[in-house]
C-alpha cells in the first residue's frame, strides 16, 4: 500500500514540475520523475505478500508460481526506464542546443516560434 | 515464423546499417535507405493478397500461444496504412536525394527508425509493444525536429519533446492501469476482461491512453507542438510528419478505442468534440498564417479532425470514410509538403509575402500544388472529392448540422490554400536565375503523388471497397476471434 | 449507360460536360486585335495604378476573422510551453471525466 501512496507522490511531483517549473532542466527531470513514478506504480502492481523474487530455483512450477511476484510487470519497467534514458539523452541534447542559441534556459524567453 | 515482421525487421537492419555504409564516407546513405524501402514494399506487397482473401493474419512471436505471447496481427487496415507508410517514406527519401547536403547519414538512419516505429505501431497485437514502438517512432521524431540545429529547429525539438513525453507517459499510465484491471496486455484479451471491470476504472485507462495517442495524431487540445513542428523541421520531414506519424496516432485511437470498448458511446462524443474543434479552430487558425508550412500544420490538423469527427459517427459509412480520408490524406500532403520543399528550396525562405509569381518558371511544381490544393479542397476528379463527399453524406445521416459545419470548413480550406496558391504561384514574377531547374529525384516523387491522386480520383470505386473492408477489421468479435483462436 | 469496369456514368457525364463547357470557353474567348485604349484599367475616371489595385486576399475573409475572434485564438498560441502543457493536462482531464462518467 505504501508503495502506491509513494508512486502517486512521485509521479504528482514529476508531473508539478513539467507542468510549472520553468526551466527546460527541470522539465526533463520532471519527465524522468514522472514516469518513476508510473514505474513504480507498475512495479508494485505485481507485488505478492510475502512472495520470492521470480527466479526458478529448483521449486517445482507450482509451488513456485503460487509464492513468486509477476515478473512481467518487472520486464515492462525495465524497458520503459531504457526508453526513458534515450528520451531524457535527447532532450539534454537539445537543452545543450537551446543554452548555446539562446543564452537562457526560461521557457517563458524562448517565445520565437509562435501564432 | 512470424514473416509479418519482416518489413519491419528489414527496416530495423537498414536503419542499422546506414551508419556502417556511411564509415568512410555519406555518399551511399542515400542508396541504402531507398534500397530497404523498397525491400520492404515488395515484402509488404507479397503478404497483400493473403491478407484480402482471409482476412486477418495473426502471428505470434516464438510460437508462444496468444494470450501470453506477443501477437502481431495484419488485417486490411494494418496492411494498407503500413503500405501507405512505406511508400510515402520511399517518396520522401527520393525526394531528399538532392534536398539533404549535410548529415545525411544521420538524416536517413532517423527516417528508417521512424519507420520502423510507425510499422511497428500499425502491427502490434500487444499494448506494450504499440507503447515501445510509439516510442521509438516518439525519439526519432524528436530528432528529426531538431535537424537543422537553428533557433527555430531547437525551439520546437524541445517543445515537441516535452509535449510528446508528456503524451507518452500518459499511455503509459493507461497500459498499467490496463494491466491492474485485466492482468494481461494482449489487445484482443484485455478487450475480453474489460467486461468484468467496473466501466468507471476502464474509463480512467482508455481515456489516458486516447489523451496519449491524440498527442501524436494532432487533435485539438494536444497539438500545440504541431504547427511549430512542421515550420522548423526540414521540408520533406514534414510530408513523413503529416502523412505517416499523424496517421499511425489515429489509428492507435480506432484500434484501442474500438476494440477494448465494448459500448463506445462515450469514446465517440468525446472523439466528436475533438475533431469538431479542431476541423474548426485548425481551418480558421490556418487562415491566417503567413508561414507556408505552418498554415499546412494547421492545415493538418483540421483534416485529423475530419477524420475524428467522421470516426466519431460510428456509422459503417461513416467509418469507412474516415479511414479513406487518412490514407487520402497522407498523399494530398505528402505532395502539398514536398512541393513546398521545392520552393523553400529554390527560394529560400518559406514566408508566402515574400515570393511570388513562381508559376512561369516552375510549371510542374505549380501543377502538382494545385492538385494538391484541389484534392484538399474535394473537387471532383480528385481523390479528396471521394472522401469528403463520403464524410458529408454520413454526417448527412446522423446530424445535418454536422454537414453544414463540414461544407463551411471547406470553404476556409479553399480561402487558405488558394491565398496559398496564389501568392506563392500567380502574381507578378520576381526574376529567378536559374528557372526551370527541377532535378530529376524532386521531379519523381512529385510526378508520382500527383498521378496516385488522380488516379484514386478517377477511378474510386477500389478505394471505397477497401475502405468498407478496412472498417470491418473494426469489428470486436471478429478481432478477438481471429487473435485468440 | 455503357457499362465499363472501373469508369461510371459520373465520369462519363463529368467528361462530356466539361468538353462543353471547354467548348464555350474558347468560343467566346475574344478575337481581334485589342486597342490600345482599352488596355488601361477602369477605375471610374480616377488615375490608379496596377499595383494600388491589388487587393491581398485576406480582406475577404476579415469579417469572419472578427467573428470568430481568430486573431485571440492566434495570440493563445503564443509560445509559451506552459500553456501547451496545461491544455494537454484539460484534454486528458476531459477525456477521462468523459470516459468515466458516461461510459
Amino acid at each position: 500500500m505504501i508503495a502506491y501512496i509513494a508512486a502517486v507522490v512521485i509521479a504528482a511531483a514529476g508531473l508539478y514540475a513539467v507542468l510549472m517549473k520553468d526551466n527546460v532542466i527541470k522539465k526533463i527531470i520532471g519527465l524522468s520523475l514522472f514516469s518513476n513514478g508510473i514505474h513504480l506504480f507498475l512495479i508494485s502492481l505485481g507485488y505478492r505478500e510475502g512472495g520470492i523474487a521470480p527466479i526458478m530455483q529448483g521449486l517445482d512450477f507450482m509451488r513456485f508460481s503460487s509464492m513468486a511476484v509477476d515478473p512481467l510487470p518487472q520486464a515492462l519497467v525495465l524497458t520503459s526506464i531504457v526508453i526513458n534514458l534515450s528520451v531524457s539523452a535527447v532532450g539534454l541534447s537539445i537543452a545543450i542546443l537551446l543554452y548555446r542559441e539562446f543564452r537562457t534556459l526560461d521557457v517563458r524567453k524562448i517565445r520565437e516560434v509562435r501564432g | 515464423m512470424a514473416y509479418g515482421f519482416l518489413p519491419i525487421g528489414v527496416m530495423l537492419a537498414t536503419a542499422f546499417l546506414i551508419p556502417i555504409a556511411s564509415l568512410k564516407s555519406d555518399r551511399h546513405a542515400k542508396h541504402v535507405a531507398t534500397a530497404g524501402m523498397i525491400l520492404s514494399l515488395i515484402l509488404t506487397a507479397t503478404m497483400v493478397p493473403e491478407i484480402f482473401s482471409s482476412g486477418r493474419l495473426v502471428f505470434q512471436i516464438e510460437g508462444w500461444p496468444a494470450p501470453f505471447g506477443i501477437s502481431i496481427v495484419l488485417d486490411t487496415l494494418s496492411i494498407t496504412l503500413v503500405f501507405l507508410s512505406i511508400l510515402v517514406s520511399l517518396l520522401v527519401v527520393v525526394f531528399s536525394y538532392k534536398y539533404v547536403k549535410e548529415r545525411r547519414t544521420k538524416y536517413y538512419s532517423l527516417i528508417s527508425l521512424s519507420l520502423v516505429g510507425t510499422l511497428g505501431m500499425l502491427v502490434a497485437g500487444d499494448l506494450f509493444n504499440m507503447f515501445v514502438y510509439l516510442e521509438v517512432l516518439s525519439v526519432s521524431s524528436y530528432a528529426l525536429v531538431a535537424f537543422n540545429k537553428d533557433r527555430p529547429a531547437i525551439e520546437s525539438g524541445i517543445k515537441y519533446l516535452i509535449i510528446g513525453s508528456l503524451g507518452t507517459s500518459l499511455v503509459l499510465l493507461g497500459i498499467s492501469f490496463l494491466y491492474g484491471l485485466t492482468g494481461s496486455l494482449n489487445l484482443a484479451d484485455v478487450s475480453i476482461k474489460l467486461l468484468s471491470v467496473p466501466g468507471a476504472a476502464a474509463g480512467l485507462a482508455i481515456g489516458l491512453i486516447i489523451s496519449g495517442m491524440a498527442v501524436k495524431a494532432g487533435l485539438m487540445p494536444f497539438h500545440a507542438w504541431l504547427p511549430d513542428s512542421y515550420q522548423s523541421s526540414p521540408s520533406p520531414i514534414s510530408a513523413i510528419f503529416s502523412g505517416v506519424t499523424a496517421n499511425a496516432g489515429i489509428y492507435a485511437i480506432m484500434r484501442i478505442g474500438f476494440i477494448s470498448l465494448m459500448s463506445h458511446q462515450a469514446l465517440l462524443g468525446l472523439l466528436l468534440f475533438f475533431g469538431l474543434l479542431s476541423m474548426v479552430a485548425g481551418a480558421f487558425l490556418a487562415l491566417v498564417q503567413s508561414n507556408l508550412k505552418r498554415l499546412l500544420g494547421y492545415s493538418s490538423i483540421s483534416q485529423m479532425g475530419y477524420i475524428a469527427m467522421s470516426i466519431a459517427l460510428g456509422t459503417p459509412f461513416g467509418v469507412s470514410a474516415g479511414m479513406l480520408h487518412m490514407i487520402n490524406q497522407a498523399f494530398i500532403k505528402g505532395l502539398l509538403f514536398l512541393s513546398t520543399a521545392f520552393i523553400v528550396y529554390r527560394t529560400k525562405t518559406d514566408n508566402i509575402y515574400e515570393i511570388s509569381g513562381n508559376f512561369r518558371f516552375h510549371p510542374v511544381v505549380a501543377y502538382s500544388f494545385l492538385i494538391g490544393s484541389l484534392s484538399l479542397v474535394g473537387v471532383p476528379l480528385f481523390n479528396g472529392f471521394v472522401s469528403k463527399w463520403m464524410i458529408y453524406m454520413a454526417t448527412l445521416e446522423v446530424s445535418p448540422v454536422l454537414t453544414v459545419i463540414s461544407l463551411m470548413v471547406t470553404v476556409i480550406t479553399l480561402a487558405y490554400i488558394l491565398k496559398a496558391f496564389y501568392l506563392i504561384f500567380l502574381g507578378n514574377a520576381k526574376p529567378d536565375p536559374d528557372a526551370g531547374i527541377l532535378p530529376l529525384s524532386m521531379k519523381i516523387p512529385i510526378i508520382i503523388l500527383s498521378a496516385i491522386i488522380v488516379a484514386m480520383g478517377i477511378f474510386p470505386e477500389l478505394s471505397i471497397k477497401l475502405s468498407v473492408m478496412m472498417f470491418s477489421d473494426l469489428d470486436r468479435f471478429a478481432y478477438i476471434g481471429d487473435v485468440l483462436k | 449507360m455503357i457499362e465499363y469496369p472501373y469508369i461510371g456514368n459520373a465520369l462519363l457525364f463529368f467528361f462530356i460536360v466539361s468538353l462543353i463547357g471547354y467548348a464555350l470557353y474558347n468560343i467566346t474567348r475574344r478575337k481581334g486585335k485589342p486597342e490600345p485604349g482599352k488596355e488601361i484599367i477602369y477605375a471610374c475616371g480616377e488615375d490608379m495604378q496596377p499595383e494600388e489595385l491589388n487587393i491581398p486576399p485576406e480582406t475577404f475573409y476579415e469579417y469572419l476573422i472578427d467573428l470568430f475572434r481568430v486573431k485571440k485564438l492566434r495570440r493563445l498560441h503564443s509560445g509559451v510551453l506552459n500553456d501547451y502543457l496545461l491544455w494537454v493536462l484539460a484534454g486528458t482531464l476531459a477525456a477521462i471525466a468523459a470516459l468515466m462518467i458516461f461510459g
